[in-house]
């Protein structure tokens, strides 16, 4: 595929996102009402995540760790959609935290690491002890597929393989799209 | 203090042209929230926007907006 196909194929995801997200209606008000409802959204969108995050952890506390496990995906996939809209836009993600303030950074991903820790130690326990950590009465039991150690270790590893592949291919495309500016001009 | 700079004069070149802050704000197609934010030097307005203001009150965007930059202090 061409690069004028994919610019273009871009641009039409980047309309229909734009539509479906609401920016192109009325509602968005003037352009300092846009940029405020944007900076709210943005506080939003890290709120949403660490609340995912946090009922991830107790649904893993609770034995529901495969709930617990959707509820992390779909917190990804949010800031996914964030990574690939600005990295359509031509902003590298990457390229901007490496300008991280340090008490950005720290809190981002101590946060990030206590989650991750939290959601393995959780189902660490669970299968060490036969049982969760936290015992909810009265509520059904749903039925697991079994899961070992191991297995945990290979899928965390995975995951943050394809976020170190996601991070390298969009510092890599918002590189060629610099270039492309440059070329321009 | 750039925007507040730029605020006043704002403000001074609005009631000079004998407009409220609704009616520069209907013409230029903004909120009267966003006048008053301009006007106290909260918000800097886009380069379109500064132009609009400044079409509407008979003055360039410089004059408007110029004062206080970090060209003029040098």
């Amino acid at each position: 595929m061409s690069k004028n196909a994919t610019t273009l194929r871009n641009e039409r995801t980047i309309a229909r996102l734009e539509a479906f997200g609401g920016l192109r209606d009325q509602s968005m008000g003037d352009e300092r009402e846009s940029q405020v409802l944007l900076r709210g959204n943005s506080i939003a969108l890290t709120f949403g995540v660490l609340t995912q995050f946090a009922l991830a952890i107790g649904l893993a506390l609770t034995g529901y760790w495969i709930i617990a496990f959707i509820v992390v995906i779909l917190a990804g996939l949010q800031g996914y959609v964030s990574m690939w809209y600005t990295s359509a836009c031509g902003i590298s993600n990457a390229a901007l935290n490496q300008h991280m303030g340090r008490r950005r950074k720290l809190t981002t991903w101590g946060l990030t690491g206590l989650v991750i820790l939290g959601f393995i130690g959780a189902r660490m326990y669970q299968l060490f002890t036969g049982h969760a950590l936290i015992r909810v009465d009265g509520v059904a039991d749903i039925p697991t597929p079994p899961s070992t150690a191991w297995g945990m270790l290979v899928g965390a590893l995975l995951g943050v393989g394809a976020a170190v592949i996601g991070f390298a291919v969009d510092a890599r495309k918002a590189k060629a799209r610099e270039l492309q500016d440059i070329d321009e001009n | 203090m750039v925007q507040e700079q730029g605020g006043f004069t704002v403000r001074f070149a609005r009631r000079a042209a004998g407009l409220t802050q609704a009616e520069l704000a209907a013409e230029v197609g903004v909120s009267r929230q966003t006048i008053i934010s301009i006007e106290r030097g909260d918000y800097a307005p886009s380069v379109y926007l500064a132009l609009g203001i400044a079409r509407k009150l008979n003055a360039t965007v410089e004059e408007l907006f110029g004062a206080g930059t970090q060209e003029d202090e040098q």
